[in-house]
């Protein structure tokens, strides 16, 4: 077929010339298109994000609501602080731990970055002991290590779907006893399980486990 | 062997900026004169698949780059659904970063960028269709040495990083001077997409108009290119900016290099004050610069520029996710602002004979970005030469003038054809 308007000849495939959109002469029922499929009405594009966006505001909402009811009211003891950080962590809760499709590795490391800060932050504000960073995140860090290397273990694919978070939190096993170096935390003993926790599962799955291990160690940290 | 590699440097930038709107993934297709049997495709995939364990492979996260490694899935052939160049699953570390599609007669291999340029997807393509043809019964052979040999992978040259290997310290070319250039904006498609038109002639014909101007078939193409995009862009670059034609050059014509990984550096044809030219000044500065960015002087000079970055001691410590960002704020304000489109052209593409009598045409398609939202790509078997343009825009003006001013200068005979997408057919 021809299009006189763009001076071009036009696959029969196509009731009207794809340059100019003008039907094109002579032209009789289209052909099938050798060079592509039709393709199927794809449904208008879905509001995604409404739920996170409304997710987001409620947070918002709240927070901003119980500090103005904390600031209109009694301001002697500053609640609304420690509302924030509960709910903020509920929101990583449900929008990276229910909702996202991220690995699982992913959401254990996620996890405890998010209640240490929420820890971290009710602490800091409560004064006093410091009880986060000297106790529970040491414990924390070390929970979610054995849990990483229990799914490594057990899984069919575990070194290669699970071992890049292990290694993380082996690295992540540290920041208690830099804690402790930075004045932060004044108990040892918790930063430096944590730290020899790190160490004990990295050395145990370098000289136990396959070589899976150690070359998953070699990819990672390639540079 | 190890089972798996790590990202050549050209590689490294394609993770770190793709996304729904720059998916860079790329299509190569042959056009069969007999409908594919997706069976047969597979056997042929089965057994090619193992000579290019490069392509076989899914990306997984370091701490500090990333890294590809082998599959365990096996690959299959797919019937083609999506608009072409569609993005792979990135987001999926087990996916596979390579889709062999079929549709009618055509076979088309869908690559991301991170794996191999051009010349390495060719090379798989040639190879799997040969094979395919071989398992039909037909009486096809490669005494011209035309295809890879089936032999073992011979991994230290060809999953080689020719950048590493050719990459001298000349004093590199200072990419920060680059002026912006005219950029084409248009509107998106809803749901979005590849609207791709092909437009077929000659290849020899169009060769001898060009030999009479005395200039390349690239340089004559691009020159259409410039005044196509001054006729249909002209009223909206108020700012008189330069357009700019990126180019993509095969660096393994110019440095031995047999790897089959990314080994390309691109140049930039700059076109300044193209409103007051006719097309014959166009061609005279394109075919100019071209031959001036082409040499290996000056193409030693782009690789170190690029790899420069690549080389300090922080970028090779920071972490994976700071580089990421900064590859992409390198990309969008230094890469992507100084040129208005891409036109690649693979060349001419040479088969066995008993293939090519089994070959109607070939394709290939640039996948378009955010801020080249229209990319043009060119190549020739059978001196049949295809140029493909893929949009992610509704407005195709620039198109249309292309083809209406090659159709004129030429005299030939110009065949279009399109996926439609987008245009409600």
């Amino acid at each position: 077929m021809r299009c006189d308007s763009c001076g071009v000849s036009v696959d029969p495939a196509h009731a009207v010339c794809p340059l100019c959109r003008r039907n094109t002469a002579g032209i009789g029922k289209a052909a099938g298109n050798r060079w592509y499929p039709s393709y199927p009405a794809v449904p208008a594009p879905r509001a995604s994000g409404a739920l996170a966006r409304s997710l987001i505001f409620a947070i918002v909402a709240v927070i901003s609501i119980t500090l103005i009811i904390n600031v209109l009211g009694n301001r002697d003891v500053w609640w609304s602080l420690f509302v924030a950080p509960c709910v903020l962590y509920g929101w990583l809760l449900i929008r990276h731990t229910w909702m996202s499709k991220s690995h699982l590795g992913a959401k254990i490391v996620v996890q405890w970055l998010g209640l240490s800060g929420m820890l971290l932050w009710i602490n800091a504000l409560s004064g006093g002991s410091s009880w986060s960073t000297g106790y529970v995140i040491p414990f924390l860090v070390m929970a979610a290590t054995l849990l990483m290397t229990l799914i490594c273990l057990a899984k069919p694919r575990g070194w290669r779907d699970f071992a890049g978070y292990l290694l993380l939190l082996m690295i992540l096993g540290f920041t208690p006893l830099l804690f402790f170096l930075l004045g932060l935390s004044n108990v040892l003993w918790p930063s430096v399980s944590a730290a020899m926790y790190a160490l004990l599962t990295f050395g145990g799955m370098w000289l136990l486990a396959d070589k899976g291990f150690r070359k998953e160690v070699k990819r990672r940290l390639h540079y | 062997m190890e089972d798996w590699y790590k990202l050549d440097h050209a590689g490294k930038l394609f993770p770190a900026v793709a996304g729904q709107q720059n998916s860079s993934t790329y299509r190569l297709s042959f056009l069969l004169k007999h409908p594919v049997k997706p069976p047969i495709l597979q056997k042929a995939l089965d057994s090619v698949i193992r000579r290019f364990p490069l392509l076989h492979v899914e990306m997984g996260n370091g701490l500090f780059w990333k890294f590809l490694r082998e599959r365990e899935s096996p690959l299959e052939v797919e019937p083609e659904g999506r608009y072409p160049c569609a993005p792979v699953a990135l987001s999926d570390s087990s996916a596979s970063l390579v889709r062999i599609l079929y549709h009618d007669s055509k076979i088309s291999v869908e690559i991301f960028h991170a794996l191999t340029d051009g010349g390495g997807a060719l090379e798989f393509l040639k190879t799997l269709v040969f094979q395919y043809l071989r398992l039909l019964g037909e009486n096809v052979d490669d005494k011209q040495g035309m295809i890879l040999p089936p032999a073992s992978f011979a991994r230290y040259a060809e999953a080689q990083d020719s950048f590493k290997a050719h990459y001298t310290s000349e004093p590199p070319l200072d990419l920060d001077k680059a002026p912006e250039a005219f950029q084409i904006r248009g509107t998106r498609f809803v749901p979005y997409g590849h609207n791709v038109i092909h437009g077929m002639l000659r290849a020899s014909s169009l060769n001898a108009c060009a030999k009479e101007k005395g200039v390349t078939l690239t340089a004559y193409l691009t020159a259409i290119l410039v005044m196509a995009v001054l006729h249909a862009g002209e009223p909206l670059n108020t700012e008189r900016r330069p357009i700019v034609i990126s180019m993509p050059v095969n660096l393994r014509n110019i440095f031995p290099s047999s790897s089959l990984r990314n080994f390309f550096a691109v140049i930039n044809i700059v076109i300044a004050g193209a409103e007051e030219m006719n097309f014959e000044q166009v061609l005279e500065q394109v075919q100019q610069q071209m031959k001036e960015k082409t040499t290996k002087s000056y193409l030693s000079r782009v690789m170190s520029g690029s790899m420069k970055y690549e080389n300090t001691f922080l970028s090779r410590i920071a972490p994976l996710k700071l580089k990421d960002l900064a590859i992409r704020y390198g990309f969008d304000h230094y890469g992507e602002v100084a040129k208005t489109l891409t036109l690649t052209n693979l060349g001419k593409v040479d088969v066995p004979e008993g293939m090519a009598a089994h070959i109607e045409a070939m394709e290939t398609t640039m996948y378009p970005t955010a801020k080249s939202p229209l990319n043009c790509a060119v190549c020739s078997i059978n001196d049949q030469l295809t140029v493909t343009f893929a949009r992610n825009i509704v407005e195709s003006d620039m198109i249309m003038h292309f083809f209406r001013q090659l159709s004129g200068l030429t005299g030939l005979d110009v065949r279009i054809v399109s996926n439609d997408w987008g245009m409600g057919a």
